[in-house]
Formats: structure tokens, C-alpha cells, sequence
């Protein structure tokens, strides 16, 4: 397992200096100069190569490229933001808890509400409460989150003025974020669940369970969920994968710090590093939390921990085999 | 009275189940009566999607709730009708009363539970035990079943099939069941192994003295394992009897066809002649006897009465106009 765990974490490097190529060629064909937006439309024409120059923006794409590279990965330095000047990866690290705590408090908060609901539909086909969950996460998947958002504020900020509205500080501030953002999820976790689960229950060894007097409600959670959590995992996994990378509307409706604000004020001022830093920080985000839901997996199911096992033990054996040979 | 009850120790009589699918009805089982003595074994013998596990889902009262109907009939275990009881009285029955051996081990144990917390599961529901001692018990279980008990922490995944019909019949005999239904327990399995698991089942049923129906579509397992035989065709009985009378004295054509499928080692044959169309469509069952379409001896009778059963030798029962 730990080597599996290691071989993956290798893995990773390919796939981020990728990112990293690619994200860097598109920000250096982008249109837009950061220098002028910088300066503003009035600056002299001398001053802004001046200032190119300072910044070592008119070296060749390939210079450019190694000296990233070797900045990010030899010294996980994604250089000064061309804005201010700043740190890229200081401002990525303070902002990172906030986005992060979004993510993984709509997601629980979303798992907590779908889950149940998703177990009730399943367990009831073509009933009412069925029927109103479907419908429920039909709504759920349609309504936009930033339009949600919106009326969230609308009615507990100006109308009950029972939450603030944004910005960070409290507890509270989060609360109304993490339900935007969590909204569809909730309704997608009931999807998930219990189409995961009316499959699970067909199952023949469903029918074992039945044949052995075990009851109805050990039948659902002892027999059939356990086998339904792998695809109820990879979704929880990768909503909060997708969440960290992806509330760029919500952070911007709230006003919060987070990554995604930043990305986009980033992109807006074309502050290549700023943009380069936020990307190939989200790209190393999702391939953790892909290893964690693999990880996960080996504990849902004892067939893909044996797949883990085995590999390790036939290539040790391989090993020993070879050495043996020689 | 309890002369007669041990006599009546299974009694079908007239089951009717009926199964919709996009809007059609299946007729499955159609009128089924069987009798079964304590201690005795019946085959219940007949083609693919002829109604035989059917028949053993509904005494277990584990057919899927959704798309299958039991029109009529009743079925008394022990003098009760078990489609009458309430749920959790049923729960009590399953396993303890009767037990089913699946058709399909790869799949008819649960891939996320270790075998042994899946034989310690029904020794905990049925008896008053402790969870140390329902382990121990699962693991004696497997022993018996000729699986090395330390094996009771692995997960089915790691035993093969015929390691995990083994585990499906530690399973369903955990609670000494007094009828045991074994659908089709050896066609998932190679020949070598077959022979194996019903030399188990057959030492068993004498250990625990079940009553046991095997239902399978192979002659030669009846003959090995059976004391009586019922032939099934499309939901109803068409023949049945001792296992002598009828191996002897074959007398529905369906039946007849069944053994002239049978190759045989003593007789010089070329081909082996099969029954010559295809089983009825369900949704749509003929007039008559259901089987005249493929009847060599049919005629205008057998197009429009359907048959009933008569006996034509002490115990032989046959469905047929002709006989």
C-alpha cells in the first residue's frame, strides 16, 4: 500500500510539469500585456519597455520556460506576482484554508443532507419520497450557484439579517457560502446514492442476505451500501476536488480571499505568474485528492486493496526472481 | 394429525407467480402442486426460464417484491402457509426452517464481508449466541464444508468457485435447515468439482436429515441424488413420480424427449436427437397443453384442453391426452 501510495506520488511530478508547460505557452500567447495595464494607457512607450525589460519579460518563451521550471520545481518558488510584486506562493499558501474550508464544509454538508436522502429513494422505489427526491435533485443540478447565491443574500442578509453577506471573519460568514456551494452537490449525492444503491440491491447476494432472515434495514446498510460506496466516494472526492478548483463564482459573490478570487483578478491583469501559480496549484490539488479517493477505495473494497497487494508482492517476487537468475 | 403433518411436511399447491417486464406478464409458474416427505429429496427437473427457481424463491418468499406477483396457491411448510405470514415471522423461517443453495456462487456472496462474517451472520440471526461464539460456529462450519477454518477472515474474492459454493452451503445448512433448496448448486462448476459438492450436499442432507428439492435440468443428477422427480415445462408439472417409475417408464413426450437429449454410452447413436422448437414464449403461452407445439403425438385434443394431472402407475403422475 505504501508503495502504491509512493509510486503515485511520483507520478505526479509527469503531470505537473505538463501543467506547467501547458499553462505557461498559453499564458505567453495569451493577448493583453501586463506591463501596459499595469502602467495605464497614458505611460510613455520607453518607460513600459523599461519596465518589461526590469521585469525580464522580453527574454525568449524557451528561456523563460526553463527558468520557471526550475523556479517551481527546484525551489516551489512561483515567483512575484507583477502586480505588486508580491509573493505568489506566500499569497497561495495564506489564501489556500479558506477555499479549502469551503470546499470540504459544502461537501460534508452536502454528503450529510444527499446521502440520507439518496438511501431513502433507493429503498422505496417509485414511492412518494422517491419521486420528491428525484424531483429534488432535478431542481438541484438546475439552479446555478451563483443565481442561489444571490437570493441566499437576498433573504437571510437584507431581508432576516440573520448572516452577513461577505467577507470573512466568523464562522458565520462561511455559512451561507458552503450552502451555494454545497447545493448542488447535495443534489448530485442523492443521485448518486441511490441510483448506486437500487443497483447494489439487485444484487444476488442481496438475495443471499434476504434467504438468511437478515432485516430490511441490515440488508440495506450492512450488505448493500458498503458495495455501493466506491462510486459515492469518487464523487464526494472529486466534488471536493472540484469545489476547491472551481468556486471561483461563489469566492467572488462573497467576497471571499480564496484561490478562485484571486485566479480571476489574476487573469484579469494578466499577471502571468499569479495565474501559472494558481493553476498548477489547483492541478497538484486534484491529483491529491485522486490519490486519496484511490486510497479510499482499498478500504471500501477488499478486491482493489488485494489488486495494491498484489502488485507490490508480484513485482517483489519478480525481483527476487531475477536475482536468483543471476 | 401428526401423521398427517409429517406426511405434508411441503405442500405446493396450485402456485401461480407472474412477472412484469416493460408492461408484459410473464407467466413463470403456472398451477405448480408439488408434495415433499420429510427426509425425502425431489429433483425438479426442466429447461432454462421453465419456473423451477421460481418456485424456490416463493417458498423462501425472496422474490423480487417489485416485478414479481404470486397470483394464487399456497405453499405450506409444516403445516403453515408461508404466504401467509407476516415479514418478520418469514425471517425467522428463512434460513432456519428452509435454506436455498444459490445457482451462482461468483456472485451470490457479498465481495465487501469476509466469508466467515457471512456464515456468522445467519448463525447470530437464528441463534442465541454471542458474536465470539457465532465466529466460532462459521468457522466449524467451514470445516465441515472442507475449508481450512483459519480461511474464515478471507474475502470470497480469494477462493474459487468451487471454494465459494462450498462457502454458499455452509451458509444455507449453518441453521440446520429442515428443507433445503438447491437450485442448480453444480452448474457453475467443473465436472470434477460437481461431483464433489453433491457428494457434500447428499452427506449433509443424511447428517442434518433434510428434506431436500434440487432443482437442475441434469437427469443424472436426479438419478444420483433423488428419491422422487418432478418434470416441469413451461410453469407446470408435466410428470412426476418415484424416481424409479418415471426413469423407468418415461411417459410425457417431454419427458421422453428429455432422456432421448441424454447421450447415452451403451447404444450406438450418431447424433442425439434434441426436442425439436424452442421453450414458449412466457408472455404468450399456447392454448392447451403448453408443449403441443413441440409434441410429436399432438392432436386437436391437446391444441385446446389443457391436460390434467392423472396417475398412471402408484405415484407416477403425468399431464398428457395421449397417455
Amino acid at each position: 500500500m505504501l508503495r502504491y501510495i509512493l509510486k503515485r506520488l511520483l507520478w505526479m511530478i509527469p503531470i505537473l510539469v505538463a501543467v506547467t508547460v501547458l499553462i505557461f505557452t498559453i499564458m505567453y500567447f495569451v493577448p493583453g500585456d501586463p506591463v501596459r495595464i499595469m502602467m495605464g494607457a497614458n505611460a510613455e512607450e520607453a518607460e513600459v519597455e523599461a519596465k518589461r525589460e526590469a521585469l525580464g519579460l522580453n527574454r525568449p518563451y524557451y528561456v523563460r520556460l526553463l527558468d520557471y521550471l526550475k523556479d517551481v520545481f527546484f525551489h516551489f518558488d512561483f515567483g512575484n506576482s507583477l502586480v505588486d510584486g508580491s509573493s505568489v506562493t506566500k499569497t497561495l499558501l495564506s489564501r489556500f484554508p479558506r477555499t479549502f474550508l469551503i470546499a470540504v464544509l459544502s461537501t460534508v454538508f452536502a454528503a450529510c443532507i444527499g446521502t440520507p436522502l439518496g438511501i431513502t429513494a433507493a429503498t422505496h422505489p417509485n414511492s412518494l419520497r422517491d419521486r420528491l427526491a428525484v424531483f429534488f435533485s432535478l431542481v438541484g443540478v438546475s439552479i446555478p450557484g451563483f443565481w442561489l447565491a444571490l437570493m441566499l443574500v437576498i433573504l437571510f442578509s437584507l431581508k432576516l439579517k440573520l448572516l452577513p453577506s461577505q467577507g470573512i471573519g466568523s464562522f458565520a460568514h462561511y455559512i451561507l457560502p458552503c450552502l451555494s456551494a454545497g447545493f448542488m452537490t447535495i443534489a448530485l449525492q442523492t443521485r448518486q446514492t441511490r441510483s448506486c444503491l437500487v443497483e447494489a440491491l439487485r444484487e444476488d447476494y442481496i438475495t443471499t442476505a434476504r434467504a438468511k432472515g437478515v432485516v430490511e434495514r441490515d440488508i440495506v446498510y450492512k450488505h448493500a451500501l458498503p458495495n455501493a460506496a466506491i462510486p459515492i466516494i469518487t464523487h464526494l472526492c472529486g466534488a471536493i476536488g472540484g469545489k476547491m478548483a472551481g468556486n471561483l463564482v461563489i469566492e467572488n459573490v462573497f467576497a471571499i480571499p480564496g484561490i478562485g478570487q484571486f485566479l480571476i483578478r489574476s487573469i484579469n491583469n494578466r499577471d502571468y505568474y499569479g495565474v501559472q501559480g494558481a493553476v498548477i496549484f489547483f492541478a497538484f490539488i486534484l491529483c491529491v485528492m485522486n490519490l486519496i479517493t484511490d486510497v479510499l477505495y482499498a478500504y471500501a473494497d477488499p478486491r482493489i486493496k488485494a489488486q495494491f497487494e498484489d502488485s507490490s508482492k508480484r513485482k517483489k517476487k519478480a525481483e527476487a526472481g531475477e536475482e536468483s537468475a543471476a | 394429525m401428526e401423521q398427517n403433518m409429517e406426511k405434508k411436511f411441503l405442500e405446493i399447491k396450485d402456485l401461480r407467480v407472474e412477472y412484469t417486464s416493460e408492461g408484459k406478464i410473464i407467466h413463470a409458474v403456472n398451477g405448480v402442486s408439488l408434495k415433499l416427505e420429510k427426509g425425502h429429496s425431489l429433483g425438479l427437473v426442466g429447461e432454462t426460464g421453465a419456473g423451477k427457481t421460481t418456485i424456490a424463491k416463493s417458498i423462501m418468499r425472496i422474490l423480487n417484491p417489485v416485478a414479481s406477483h404470486v397470483r394464487g396457491g399456497e405453499i405450506y411448510l409444516n403445516g403453515v402457509d408461508v404466504l401467509k405470514v407476516p415479514e418478520a415471522e418469514m425471517r425467522q423461517i428463512r434460513s432456519k426452517v428452509v435454506a436455498m443453495i444459490f445457482q451462482d456462487p461468483m456472485t451470490a456472496l457479498n465481495p465487501v464481508r469476509t466469508v466467515g462474517d457471512q456464515i456468522a451472520e445467519v448463525i447470530k440471526i437464528h441463534n442465541n449466541v454471542s458474536v465470539a461464539k457465532s465466529w466460532t460456529m462459521a468457522e466449524d462450519m467451514l470445516e465441515r464444508v472442507g475449508i481450512l477454518r483459519e480461511r474464515a477472515s478471507e474475502y470470497p474474492h480469494q477462493f474459487s468457485g468451487g471454494m465459494k459454493q462450498r462457502v454458499v452451503i455452509a451458509i444455507a445448512l449453518a441453521c440446520n435447515p429442515e428443507l433445503l433448496l438447491a437450485d442448480e448448486p453444480t452448474t457453475a462448476l467443473d465436472v470434477t468439482i460437481q461431483a464433489q459438492v453433491l457428494e457434500m450436499i447428499n452427506q449433509l442432507k443424511v447428517e442434518f436429515n433434510s428434506s431436500l428439492l434440487l432443482i437442475t435440468h441434469d437427469l443424472g443428477i436426479v438419478a444420483e441424488t433423488c428419491d422422487e422427480v418432478a418434470v416441469i415445462y413451461a410453469g407446470k408439472i408435466v410428470e412426476n413420480g418415484p424416481i424409479e417409475s418415471v426413469f423407468n417408464r418415461p411417459s410425457h413426450p417431454y419427458t421422453v424427449g428429455l432422456f432421448g437429449a441424454l447421450p447415452r454410452l451403451d447404444e450406438e447413436v450418431d447424433r442425439l436427437s434434441p426436442i425439436a422448437g424452442m421453450p414458449p414464449d412466457p408472455t404468450n403461452l399456447p392454448e392447451g397443453c403448453s408443449f403441443h407445439p413441440r409434441c410429436p403425438r399432438a392432436t386437436e385434443q391437446c391444441r385446446q384442453k389443457d391436460p390434467q394431472m392423472r396417475e398412471i402407475d402408484a405415484g407416477h403422475f403425468c399431464a398428457c391426452h395421449n397417455v
